[in-house]
Formats: C-alpha cells, structure tokens, sequence
C-alpha cells in the first residue's frame, strides 16, 4: 500500500495565546512526494511539523486529525509515532545526546530495537551519505557538521515519513546539495520527505511540491512546476529591493596584511591580506568551517592575530565596539533587555536613532515584545537594528537571512540600504544564501581552507553558487 | 580537554565499572593504611600494576605533575609536626589520590553508560551521565558567546550600570539552558526514547582478559598489603 498522511481540519493554540496558529489545515501526503512547505516567519510551518510529529501537543489545544495510512496519530505518545515518522528539529547544537558522531547516530536505532550489525551499516550508509566522520567528538562539529549529523541520526532510523525543520540553516553549499540529492533519492524510493524551508531558490529545484502557509492557513498548494514560477517571481521581487549603488569612498576601513589566525595552535586563517574600504559591501563565501567566521571576530577584535598585522583606518577617537558592529550567527546571546525598544536603545548612539532604526527595520508593532519571545528571523532584525544603532562604520553580519522569511530579508536590505546612502556605513557579510549574496555582493571574496581563493565582483556568484547547486538553472531560467 | 588528552595516553582502556571500582577501592584501602612504608608501598604497587595493564604513559604523564606536588606538601607536612613519618604519610596519600583519580577519568563516559544499562541501571540514569558530559561543552561555548556578545556591545564590567550587566550575563545563559532542555527533551522523544531497558545496546561492553588480570593483581597487591600489615602489627 502507497504510504499516505492525512491531516484534515487541523487547528492548533498555543495555551499561551488565543489566536490559532494553524487554522482548519487539511493535506493529502504521499509516499514518493519531497514537500517543502513554506511562508512566512510564524506563519505556523514549524508548528504544523510538530503536530504531525506529536511533540507540540502538550503545549496548547489541538482539533482535527492526523493519520498516517488510515491509523490515527493523535492522541499516540511522540516516542511511538517516532518509530514511523523521524524528525530534524532547529536548534542542531541542543539535540545532539551523546559524545561521538557514531553513537548519535547508533541512539534512535537502538531504542527502535535494531542488532547491533542493522546499526553498524546504517552508520556506514549514514556517515558516508552526509560526509561525517564516525569516530568524530561531538563537541568538535562545526554549525553544518552538527546539521548533518542530526539528519544523519534521523534518516538512520530508517522510517518512510521524514520531517526537517529549516535543515539548510547552517549549511554550505556543498552540504546542501549532498542533503537535498539524498532527501531526493529517499523519496524516489517511495519515502515521504517534508521540509520547511526558507530557501526556496535552493530547494525547489529537488521538491515536488509546494505548500505555502500564511497565518495559519495553506494559501497555495502547487506542484514542482508552477512552484519554480512562484519562486522565480519572489527573486525577481528581490532583486527590486537589493541594496542600491553608491559611489565609493577611497578610505581604508580595515586592512590585513597577512594575518593568521585561530584557535589553539590550529591555524584557520592563514596569511590573509585584505582592503577593506569605507562604504564598501562585502560577501564572504566559503564552505563550512573554512574561516568565514574567524575572519569575521579577527575584523571584529574578538581573535587576536597569530601573526600579520590588523590596522583600522577608521575614526580611533571612538571605541572599537562603536566603530564595529558584529551579529552573530545565532542572536540569542546578543539579546537580553526586556524589551524591543530598550534592546536597541541600550547602546545606542541617540535617542533620535533609535527611533529611526526603529521605524526603517519595520519593528513599531514590535517595541514592547520581549526580544527572547520573538520567532527566529524576528530576532535576527532586531539584533541588526540593535548594533545598527550603535551607528557603527563598519558592520559585520555572520548568516542574516537563517529564519527569515522573504519579506524580512526584504526589509532588512532595505533598512541597510538606507543606513548606506546616509552615512557610508561598510557591510561585511557572511552567507550560504544565494538571496542574501545576490543582494548583498557588490565584492565577493571566496575563502577556501583558510585562504583568499578569489576576491572579485558579483559575476563571481554563479560560479560559487552553481558549482553545488546543479539545478538552480532550472529556477534561473 | 584533560580527559581526552589521557583518554589518548591509554590504547585500551579497562572496563568502565572495573575501573570505578578499582580506583574506589585502591583509594579507600590506601587511606586506612596507618603505616608509611607500607602506604608507600601500595602506592608503588598500584602504579606497577598501571605500568603492566598498559598505562605507563598515563603513569608517567600523571607522576611529572603529582609527585613534585605531593614531595612539596609532605616537606610542609613534615616541617609543620608532622615530622618524617608524617610527610611520608602525606606524600604517600597525595600520590594515592592523583593516582586513583587519573584512574577513574580515563573512562570513557559513552563506555561508562553502555557498562551501566548492560549492568541493569534504568537507561535514564545512564543517558543522563552522557547528557551531563555533553552539556559542559555546549554551556562553555555559550559562555564565550555571552562575553564576546558584551564586548562588541560595548558592555564592560567597569563602565556598565550593573542592572544592564546582569541581564547582558544571564538572561541568555538561562534562556540557552531552557532551550537546550527543550530541545533535548524534543530529540530524546523524537529518537523514541523510552526508557525502555530492553533496547538494543550498540557494541556492548565486555570484560577482557586485561580486566581479570588487573582484578587478580589487584587482589594480591591488596592482600599482600594487608597480610604485611597484620604480621608487623
């Protein structure tokens, strides 16, 4: 029998809030589909994968039904609906249970009951598949490596309905393409796979279809086809909004001059020379763990050079927090007053620019909210708008669209659009996103193990991009 | 850090419960000895069955360190009323401790749970050993984050209002921790997690040749030990 879920009339609360986060959703799912399902931040596409896998139960009221081949999943213990339906969940780093790769991956298999040899193969097949060392310490996986191992651990538990949660949040570009092809084959093999996804330039390509959430509703429901014309015209949405040209100041902003760096005596960063010039709008681009952050908290003084020489040309008269802004890839640990409006006003430079940053990041509606209780691309505009009030000359952005939805990566290029033409403020950026990149690279610098492998314009993109993404021609097109 | 630097010292590690137990009962034996030279003589005794059951090199990393320390406070012990036997005794003890200890942290916490379920424990105890161990990497990462979070906010001990220091230091170090729970809470279910004692261990823990070996050199160290004792008493 074709495996098929059913979900029909669902409507789901948080016991917190009175407004529905899914209101009267019903979807017909079968074995051999790759469904992503996307929309905006908070639209509920997380909460609709937690109702399917159980856990978000306990935590509010819950109507309608779910069933997977005829036999009803509501009501059943998360734990036995696990044994049919794995899940990737956000936050990698947090789920990961044990010290080394092989034994995360051996977790599932072994509470479903499996020989310990049915486990051997599958951590062979599962560690092979998504390019993980076995005998690798946890503790010791970069963002992309800790991704893959919970996908790892997941897919080894060998069940028909896979869920992932925003999966290519912290992964490269060949990373990506590794998951996306084996999601794709594991569907062809008559799996169902359902992603919710941000991406959709990256992942349409692989899906077969498109579900598309707005305010707790399925607003759209297309396949792969007229989902790649749905997506062509969001980018092409995007490409209006891309941070406009300025004419480019001759200043130094910060300049390296063959500078090492990294942890302990391992050297991620070697013999790094850069120019970095005011008003200048910087892409870094590498795979995982290459140096892209590194680089980063060397500009930002966070890491101090093994060898070379740091010099800012910036103006000395200011703190060096104060002439450069850096938000991190994860936000939460920049984030702790009590509300929108005090976290970007605690460091800023005027009570005038608060209200300005403000209004130009679209967070008026948000002021009063607590920064921690805001969904994940909410909190990375706010973290921006934070340091960004700080009136920084240069800022340094490590992942900003990871969460965000379309309109918010919109507005965040815009409002640092603005801030650009106003007062020259230098952008460095860190993205595996071709959005953010595109809009972002005016000059792309190409990090491959440690070093400048290429140090060029935006026509550089494609190259670095299409290189992985063997499909993205057919979104392109 | 330092565990897995010893970890690397020592090519097969004995079983995890034979090693709680021995670094257990090597300690307390060692304590009620009464007599220097025969302290000192366990001691030597222990670290000879070390040498032999494959942790030389774990032995000698550990005597650069503790025995230059235990010489020091034994010279103090001494000098302070202790007088010769005194110091010996101190030495000898202080030797005993960063032996058995060393002892006891060479085991592999992921051996140590699987030793655990296979000896009958609940799982949850067990996974709860693995969830600990693997927690201190991931709050000292966030640690980092958090100081480096303050320094490219401007946030310095000296200059800050504490009432914006205090909420810049903890309030993402208690939402991390809540969110971890949370998470891990969400993996363990999701993993099927049970608590169910029948699940399958992944290469189990056996006991090996090495680990009678160590038990019966063990037991005559210890008699022999005792029987001395008793003959000069």
């Amino acid at each position: 029998m074709a495996l098929q879920l059913t979900i029909s009339h669902l409507r789901f609360r948080y016991a917190t809030a009175s407004e529905w986060v899914l209101q009267d959703v019903s979807l017909d799912l079968r074995g051999g589909e790759f469904v992503v399902i996307a929309g905006t931040s908070g639209a509920g596409k997380s909460t609709l994968l937690n109702c399917v896998n159980g856990s978000v139960v306990v935590y509010g009221e819950m109507h309608g039904q779910i069933a997977l081949n005829g036999v009803a999943l509501t009501g059943q213990p998360v734990a036995q609906i696990a044994r049919s339906i794995s899940t990737v969940a956000q936050d990698a780093e947090g789920q990961i249970v044990t010290l080394r790769v092989e034994d995360e991956i051996a977790f599932g298999c072994e509470n479903l009951g499996f020989t310990p040899e049915a486990i051997q193969q599958r951590i062979t097949r599962s560690c092979a598949l998504l390019d993980l060392n076995p005998d690798q310490a946890t503790s010791t996986l970069s963002g992309g490596g800790q991704q893959r191992l919970i996908t790892a651990a997941a897919l080894a538990m060998g069940t028909h309905v896979i869920l992932l949660d925003e999966p290519l949040a912290n992964l490269d570009a060949v990373g990506t393409a590794r998951l996306l092809d084996t999601l794709r084959d594991l569907a062809s093999h008559g799996a169902l796979v359902i992603v919710a996804e941000h991406r959709l330039d990256v992942i349409l390509p692989y899906a077969t279809r498109l579900i598309w959430i707005e305010d707790g509703r399925v607003t759209l429901d297309l396949p792969h086809d007229e989902a790649l014309r749905y997506v062509q015209r969001l980018i092409r949405r995007m490409t209006v909004v891309s941070v406009p040209d300025r004419q480019m100041p001759s200043d130094i902003a910060i300049e390296l001059d063959s500078v090492s760096a990294g942890y302990a005596a391992v050297p991620v960063l070697r013999d790094i020379t850069l120019t970095v010039r005011q008003g200048e709008q910087i892409v870094v681009l590498g795979e995982n763990g290459c140096g892209k952050t590194t680089l980063l908290r060397v500009i930002a003084g966070l890491l101090k050079p093994q060898r070379g020489r740091l010099r800012y040309g910036l103006d000395r008269l200011r703190p060096l927090s104060r002439r450069i802004g850096y938000v991190f890839q994860s936000p939460n640990s920049q984030l702790f007053m009590d509300s929108v409006r005090a976290e970007i006003a605690v460091q800023a430079e005027s009570a005038e620019l608060v209200d300005e940053v403000v209004s130009l990041f679209g967070l008026a509606s948000l002021s009063d909210r607590h920064p921690q209780a805001l969904s994940t691309g909410q909190k990375r505009l706010v973290a921006v708008a934070a340091m960004v009030a700080m009136r920084p000359d240069v800022l340094l952005l490590d992942e900003p669209s990871v969460g965000q939805d379309a309109r918010g990566v919109e507005r965040m290029l815009a409002a640092l659009g603005a801030l650009r033409q106003k007062w020259g403020l230098t952008l460095i950026v860190v993205t595996h996103d071709w959005r953010c990149a595109s809009a972002f690279g005016e000059r792309v610098i190409w990090i491959n193990q440690g070093v400048i492998y290429r140090d060029g314009d935006a026509s550089m993109l494609p190259d670095y991009f299409l290189r992985a993404y063997p499909c993205r021609d057919e979104v392109n097109r | 850090m330092f565990q897995r630097l010893w970890l690397a010292s020592v090519a097969q590690p004995l079983h995890p419960l034979l090693s709680v137990a021995c670094a257990a009962v090597a300690l307390t034996f060692g304590l009620l000895l009464r007599d220097a030279t025969t302290l000192l003589t366990f001691v030597a005794g222990l670290g000879l069955i070390f040498m032999m059951v494959g942790y030389g090199v774990l032995l000698a990393r550990i005597a650069r360190i503790v025995i230059p320390l235990a010489a020091l406070i034994g010279v103090l012990a001494a000098l302070f009323g202790g007088g010769m036997s005194g110091g010996l005794m101190t030495f000898g003890r202080i030797n005993l401790l960063g032996l058995t200890t060393a002892f006891a942290w060479t085991i592999d916490p992921t051996q140590l749970a699987r030793a655990l379920r296979q000896a009958g424990a609940p799982p949850l105890v067990a996974l709860s050993l693995l969830i600990t161990v693997r927690s201190i990497p991931t709050l000292v990462g966030e640690a980092v984050r958090i100081r480096d979070a303050m320094r490219v906010r401007g946030l310095s001990l000296r200059h800050t209002p504490l009432r914006i220091l205090y909420r810049a230091l903890v309030v993402p170090l208690l939402i991390r921790v809540l969110t971890l729970s949370e998470s891990l809470a969400l993996a363990l279910e999701t993993r099927a997690f049970t608590g169910d004692p029948c699940a399958t261990i992944y290469r189990p823990v056996a006991l090996h040749g090495r680990d009678y070996a160590t038990l019966a050199l063990m037991v005559i160290l210890m008699s022999g030990v005792a029987g001395t004792q008793w003959l000069f008493n």
